[in-house]
């Protein structure tokens, strides 16, 4: 027993030494990464408008938008500009504008030298001006001395032809601009509209926590209307599940109708929101 | 945050030691006497283990040699002169035992034949059961930490688990580096468990198979041993 012994010992003795020297970890070194800047952009912000107030200024709006799509730098004129040259234009001669089309390039040359008109422009239009823009630019300075000569009834006609771009770009953008707005003559609920009135519901909808198979728990109701955004109708369950859960995923939904009445929808399109069916589906409060 | 800073921030913590002793020395004490009792019982089973081998070994190349002597015609006379004086395997105790049962009914001028057989036959069975209880001693220390070095070795990974989840809880942060070193120590107390129990089952097998078949072995030299002194005793009678 005793060699046994003695044996073992040194045999151990041995191991535990060669384990020490020998099970040092190599150190990991953390690679070093390019860290990669990113923005999380909500969808939301886009497809959630917000409620709109119909006394707002609406020019301030547009110009907003305007901002974004044409050149940012230009400062944008307060809104007499615009307006004393459309009064120029009531005076102005109505052939220019077919003049103006042989030769786009030159003519936006000469407001130039003048401060005023060409900025009250350039913010404004969305989507017409930036094209010939570069053209004038490289133009510039070569056909500057030669347009001086024209006679000043053309920049009036400029002036002239801006003008209604102008009031486009702020037609445009204003069914856009808040789900309030009453001015959208659009047959049916955009989609951002709807995405607004599912907002809305969300608010106060508190879906089954902790059920089974929560995401297969889509509960569609029918939901009417009235002008004011209340309730015309009990809320109509109209599909149905298999899952146990699923009379409880449709009571909280109906519950959640219920509750976050009056509805802000456009008035304008009452017809359409009138009656709807809208579906309850929990991935979309999950994954939001 | 950027990941470097956060990579930073892990760095910064005090490296835990992660090296062999670095694990012992860091870990709670009761988890230091577990792997301790560990060593100890891992070094215990390797002292059983290599004592037994020597002494099967051993054991069975001195049967075999026994066995030959036994059956190459040799006086049987003689071969217990040889080795009354020390007999010094178990084969060699059988038939000395045995031996010495014989002599002294034979040689005592006893009048009667008729028990001796059943005293041979007891006697050997008597010294079977000791030297099988000599082959097999200790081998239940090796059955022992078998079974139960897991368990003590678990035993240490869970209170080393318990550290660590302390410290997740001290420091308030769930970074890998708090969490290392109290589950390296603990799995490394596990390590050591398994590290004593695997040889020990193992060993305790071969071993619990190896006095098996030696037992056997005795048991059928003593038949036939048996035999031969109760066709003695017939011829006799």
């Amino acid at each position: 027993m005793r060699t046994g012994l003695a044996v073992s010992s040194i045999l151990h003795a041995v191991v535990l030494g060669w384990g020490l020297v020998t099970f040092a970890p190599a150190v990991l070194e953390p690679q070093k990464t390019e860290s990669m800047p990113v923005d999380l952009v909500p969808i939301s912000e886009i497809t959630q408008l917000q409620a709109g107030n119909r006394n707002a200024p609406k020019q301030e709006k547009a110009k907003q938008a305007a901002d974004k799509v044409a050149e940012p730098k230009q400062a944008p004129e307060p809104e007499k500009k615009p307006k004393q040259p459309e009064v120029k234009t009531a005076a102005a001669p109505p052939p220019p504008p077919p003049e103006t089309k042989p030769e786009p390039a030159p003519k936006k040359e000469e407001p130039k030298p003048e401060p005023k008109p060409e900025p009250v422009a350039a913010p404004l239009p969305p989507k017409r001006e930036p094209p010939p823009k570069p053209k004038s630019t490289e133009t510039a300075k070569a056909q500057t001395p030669k347009q001086r000569d024209f006679n000043p009834d053309q920049i009036a006609a400029l002036l002239d032809r801006r003008q209604p771009t102008t009031q486009r770009a702020a037609e445009q953008v204003s069914p856009t601009a808040a789900l309030g707005a009453s001015t959208g003559n659009a047959p049916r609920l955009t989609q951002s509209e709807i995405d607004a009135l599912r907002a809305q519901i969300q608010a106060c909808w508190n879906p089954p926590v902790g059920a089974e198979n929560a995401q297969d728990l889509i509960v569609r109701l029918r939901i009417q209307f009235r002008t004011d955004g209340t309730l015309s109708a009990e809320p109509v369950l109209l599909n149905n599940g298999a899952s146990p859960y699923f009379r409880v995923a449709a009571e909280s939904a109906m519950r959640a109708v219920r509750r976050c009445q009056p509805y802000t929808l456009p008035a304008a399109k009452y017809d359409i929101w009138r009656d709807v069916e809208v579906t309850f589906d929990p991935r979309d409060m999950f994954g939001g | 945050m950027n990941p470097a800073e956060i990579a930073q921030g892990a760095l910064d913590l005090p490296a835990a030691q992660v090296s062999l002793w670095g694990l012992f020395w860091q870990a709670h004490f009761v988890v230091k006497a577990v792997m301790i009792g560990l060593v100890i019982a891992s070094v215990w089973v390797w002292a059983i283990v290599i004592d037994k081998t020597i002494l099967f070994a051993r054991s069975r190349r001195q049967m075999d040699r026994f066995e030959e002597a036994f059956w190459s015609g040799e006086s049987l006379e003689d071969l217990y002169r040889q080795l009354s004086s020390r007999p010094n395997h178990s084969m060699a105790a059988l038939f000395v035992a045995a031996m010495r049962e014989w002599k002294r009914t034979y040689e005592g001028g006893a009048r009667s034949l008729m028990g001796l057989t059943q005293r041979i036959e007891k006697v050997m069975n008597v010294t079977i059961a000791r030297e099988v209880e000599r082959l097999e001693r200790r081998l239940l220390v090796l059955a022992t930490v078998g079974s139960a070095g897991p368990f003590i070795g678990l035993f240490g990974t869970v209170w080393g688990i318990m550290t660590s989840f302390q410290s997740i809880a001290a420091s308030k942060s769930t970074s890998l580096a708090v969490v290392a070193p109290g589950i390296a120590e603990a799995l490394f107390a596990t390590a050591m468990g398994l590290i004593a129990a695997i040889p020990a089952t193992i060993f305790y097998n071969k071993f619990a198979n190896e006095v098996n078949r030696q037992a056997q072995r005795l048991e059928g030299f003593a038949d036939e041993f048996s035999a031969i002194l109760s066709r003695q005793v017939d011829e006799k009678m």
